[in-house]
């Protein structure tokens, strides 16, 4: 554990909404409930790709408790985006409210706002539609296909038109270096294609708004929303009314893990519902619709590496396909991710990216933790292993020769996002890691059980990182990467912050809490977080890419110096000294070495206030200009049964470098959160669709598992190590840390697999029955092996 | 014969409070104590019963109210999450929860502690084992369950007057 020097970091605090939510008293926003409030459902295709030839509504309009119906026909004719992580220039518009061409099972048709959620069900029932159905393409290779329908017949990237060619939406071809050369120089060069499966978020709580309608004609929208300014831009745009006419209110979030930054369709629509209507309008989707509105995008991934003998990289090309379902909520971005991603893993002199972003009949996808980088360590993390077997090197000493070091520069979104690494773990992590799972004695050691020698035992690791935000040196065209906050001083010695990060369940709000009493010195209870609006608080980006803490932080540490710089010079009046004579602990003022003489914070602040002196406030803003990479290293022994293809992860070590530690509770819960995520991935978590009809096979909990208790390891063989780092550009040395502990899980648990086993499975998930097919496969060609080997001797012998 | 149109009325008690309500025949308990009763500390994140955000204890019975038809209900008595903590403040599984951070985005909290706590009234000195059985059927996106296993098992030991 790192040394602490600090007051309230690095311990372990209770996040500040804890017992709210432990008494079920925090609203979330699915509780809300307002007076005259409507119900709103939406009628869903049960197609994956139709045209709404003719709708009938006036059936829906007669059942008892209907107040408006809608359809294609009503919605306003703006062609429209769902995030705001990006720059204007490079997202994609290509979609309406409700569509005529629907493109998925479970797009939008038409909208009901009832009194009654069973009215607006009932209602939904009433709606008569005819349907042209058209051939659907459900995977990126049928969309790819020449004869393949056209998903989209328009699409804007900014406010220029994409020629859409087929169904690709996007393509990437960069190279750095000579990647030609770099193979021909190569001593051994490996090309694998890996592939990822279509995992959903599985957040718990399900996407929901209410928007209530003000007397002074603006909307109040209360949202499951990464980033209030995000979706202020987004229901503005799509109903083509100033922001200044919504505002967005900051709610708690019961996950996410990204599906919230894009709007859902649901907010736009409820927002369009409650200005016609002038009610308030609620939705919430059902969790088969969460099945059918976000997921992280499943990609092939084809990797071809060229080495020295010695293991050096010397070159690295990967190509991407990535299927974004059916609309670019995240433009081409992941493509452009996942690919670039692979560049960040190793050093490597001469690197190429190619890839192309592809629509299919299937649900949006979104973001998933990790943002495309769980496909690229997939990919790359799988290949390393296969590397150092066929260079003879041990699989650690293959990463460590090859790993960025600080002064290294580091692509932190693909090529377009540049910055140095300042700080690095990665030494640390990799050898704490490797004796705590005890790599040395057991990775020749597979038989734990005599008298089961079908159980086989093994481990595997593999690392990587996330980036912290998206921060470059120079400010890029590529993605939004800026943060304010408004800090003051109340009366009673309390600081209150307001700013407009989201607080996914990671515990972020009270992380900026802790970061405010550190740098004032003030006591941790003395900070409150206002939930605050988009009327209230200054602009932020959405809160994605592990930037909660570290890109949203740095205003928040910001804005608590010019606050403290205000209360020391206060002070300094009041003891008649100067202001560096002063200093701030335990919310208690005092002269250096006279503790016992001190005045109360609140003190300080009520004469200043009262004094005429001014206000202790600050607005700060911060364009971060970096972007860090956490990295981190897993280590897991796994069981595999090879009578059933079971396969149990029974010990595991994760590491981090997460710079300082800002709470230690939250900084554990990450760890093993993340892990959890990356288990499921790894071995069961897949949304299946009919490849003829896009029909869902698995939207629902029971059909799409979601790891249990009962599949984790016991606590105790759970071991965690946090690397002492400092990331001198972060707020007081902090990193992020929330995606990168998911990223690596899978390949190290198919590094263990392997190890076990003798077994790979390329494309995720490494389910039981693609193992157990994988074992048999191998064993029956041992035994042909044995046969064969018998017959010569037989042969031999006659 | 039950109508799926007509009102039923049902009585049952919520955290010792005595209601008395009229329910539709596919009405369930979750709808009537979030909708109805304002209830909203218990969560509906499948309302299919295969998450467990939405238990609550019925009878002494850890349930999963988005599935109990609120006909069912009548002469229940039921504890939520509202009713967990009491006056002299949280109830060691929640005061552990917050202590040790098991409770992350805090969705699925409420279906932990109420499940955990049908454990712990009936057996309180569960195995590692028993709280794993326990909470089996709730689905927690976050933690990865480590933080709270280990919060039931330290209020377990706090409820048994084991000094920690």
């Amino acid at each position: 554990m790192p040394v602490n020097k600090y007051d309230v970091l690095g311990k372990r605090l209770d996040k500040i909404e804890a017992r709210q939510k432990a008494t079920g008293k925090l609203k979330f926003t699915g509780d809300l409930k307002f007076p005259g409030m409507l119900h709103c459902k939406i009628l869903r295709s049960p197609h994956a790709h139709a045209i709404v030839k003719s709708i009938d509504t006036s059936e829906a309009f007669k059942v008892d408790g209907v107040v408006d119906v809608i359809t294609y026909e009503d919605v306003p004719k703006i062609l429209s985006m769902h995030q705001f992580l990006h720059v204007p220039e490079v997202m994609y518009y290509d979609s309406y409210l409700l569509e005529k061409h629907v493109r998925h099972v479970g797009d939008r048709v038409a909208a009901v706002a009832a009194t009654t959620e069973e009215a607006a069900k009932e209602a939904l029932k009433k709606i008569k539609v005819e349907y042209e159905i058209l051939p659907a393409a459900i995977t990126a290779e049928d969309a790819l296909k020449p004869d393949a329908a056209q998903i989209h017949e328009e699409a804007k990237r900014g406010d220029k038109p994409v020629e859409l060619k087929g169904n690709v939406l996007d393509t990437c071809d960069v190279t750095i270096g000579d990647v030609d050369k770099g193979f021909a120089d190569a001593d051994y060069v490996i090309e694998r294609t890996y592939r990822t499966s279509k995992p959903n978020n599985g957040q718990l709580e399900r996407t929901a708004v209410v928007c209530v309608p003000r007397d002074d004609g603006r909307l109040d929208v209360y949202a499951t929303s990464q980033g209030i300014h995000a979706m202020r831009m987004n229901i503005s745009h799509s109903l083509g009314i100033p922001a200044s006419k919504l505002n967005c209110h900051r709610m708690y979030l019961g996950g996410t893990f990204g599906a919230h930054i894009h709007t859902g369709f649901i907010e736009n629509i409820c927002a369009f519902l409650a200005l016609r209507t002038g009610r308030p309008v609620r939705g919430e989707k059902t969790r088969e619709e969460m099945f059918l509105s976000c997921g992280r995008h499943p990609m092939i991934v084809k990797v071809k590496a060229g080495f020295t003998k010695d293991g050096k990289l010397l070159a690295l090309h990967s190509d991407v396909t990535d299927d974004t379902g059916s609309y670019a909520f995240s433009g081409s971005s992941k493509m452009a991710l996942t690919a670039g991603f692979t560049l960040s893993m190793y050093k490597c002199p001469n690197l190429r990216i190619t890839g192309r972003s592809v629509y299919t009949n299937t649900p949006p996808l979104t973001a998933m933790r990790g943002a495309g980088n769980p496909q690229a360590h997939w990919a790359v993390e799988n290949m390393m292993e296969e590397a150092a077997e066929d260079l003879g090197i041990d699989p650690i000493e293959l990463r460590r020769m090859n790993l960025l070091q600080v002064g290294d520069r580091f692509f932190g979104q693909g090529p377009q996002v540049i910055s140095t690494i300042r700080s690095s773990g990665n030494d640390q992590l990799l050898e704490k890691g490797k004796k705590l799972i005890g790599w040395d004695e057991k990775r020749n050691n597979h038989i734990p059980y005599p008298d089961k020698p079908w159980i086989r035992r093994g481990v595997g690791m593999a690392r990587g990182f996330h980036t912290s935000g998206c921060g470059s040196e120079k400010p890029n065209a590529f993605i939004i990467d800026h943060s304010c906050a408004t800090l003051k001083m109340n009366e009673d010695g309390t600081a209150q912050l307001m700013n407009a990060a989201a607080d996914l369940g990671a515990g972020t709000l009270s992380a900026h809490a802790s970061l405010v009493a550190e740098v004032i010195g003030l006591k941790y209870e003395d900070v409150i977080v206002n939930l605050g609006d988009s009327d209230s608080a200054p602009f932020d980006g959405p809160t994605h890419a592990s930037r909660g803490l570290y890109g949203a932080g740095q205003p928040v540490v910001k804005a608590a110096e010019e606050v403290k710089q205000i209360l020391l010079e206060w002070a300094a009046r009041m003891f008649q000294c100067g202001p560096e004579d002063v200093e701030i602990k335990e919310s208690k003022v005092f002269k250096h070495n006279e503790p016992e003489n001190y005045i109360p914070v609140a003190d300080v602040v009520r004469k200043g206030h009262f004094s005429g002196w001014g206000a202790a406030a600050s607005t700060a803003s911060v364009r971060p200009k970096a972007c860090p990479p956490h990295f981190i290293a897993i280590f897991v022994e796994v069981e595999v049964n090879t009578l059933t293809g079971q396969v149990k992860v029974v010990n595991a070590v994760s590491g981090v470098d997460t710079g300082t530690v800002v709470n230690l509770n939250n900084v554990e819960g990450q760890m093993v959160g993340g892990l959890h995520m990356g288990m499921g991935y790894a071995l069961i978590e897949d949304t299946i669709f009919d490849r003829k009809t896009g029909e869902p096979k698995n939207a629902s909990f029971a059909g799409f598992h979601i790891l249990t208790v009962k599949d984790m390891p016991d606590p105790d063989n759970i071991d965690l190590v946090i690397a002492d780092t400092f990331e001198p550009t972060g707020p007081l040395g902090a990193k992020g840390i929330g995606e990168g502990v998911t990223n690596p899980v899978a390949p190290a648990v198919a590094n263990a697999i392997y190890n076990a086993v003798g077994v790979r499975i390329n494309d995720l998930p490494m389910t039981q029955e693609k193992l157990l097919a994988k074992i048999k496969e191998v064993e029956a060609k041992m035994d042909d092996l044995a046969m064969t080997q018998k017959n010569v001797k037989e042969t031999v012998r006659e | 014969m039950i109508l799926m149109s007509q009102k039923y009325k049902v009585n049952f008690t919520v955290n010792g409070d005595q209601y008395e309500r009229y329910v539709e025949a596919g009405e369930t308990l979750a709808s009537v104590l979030r909708v109805e009763l304002g209830l909203t500390g218990t969560k509906v994140g499948c309302d299919r019963g295969d998450c467990g955000a939405c238990t609550v204890i019925m009878n002494g019975k850890a349930v999963k109210s988005c599935i109990i038809p609120a006909l069912k209900a009548d002469g229940a008595e039921i504890q939520t999450i509202e009713g967990v903590a009491d006056e002299n403040g949280l109830h060691p599984i929640q005061q552990e929860f917050v202590e040790l951070a098991a409770v992350q985005c805090g969705y699925c909290t409420p279906g932990l502690i109420m499940a955990s706590k049908a454990l712990l009234d009936e057996n309180k000195n569960p195995t590692e084992e028993e709280v794993r059985e326990a909470i089996g059927g709730n689905i927690c996106r976050c933690t990865g369950y480590e933080k709270p296993v280990q919060a039931i098992l330290k209020a377990a030991k706090k409820l048994n007057g084991e000094c920690l």
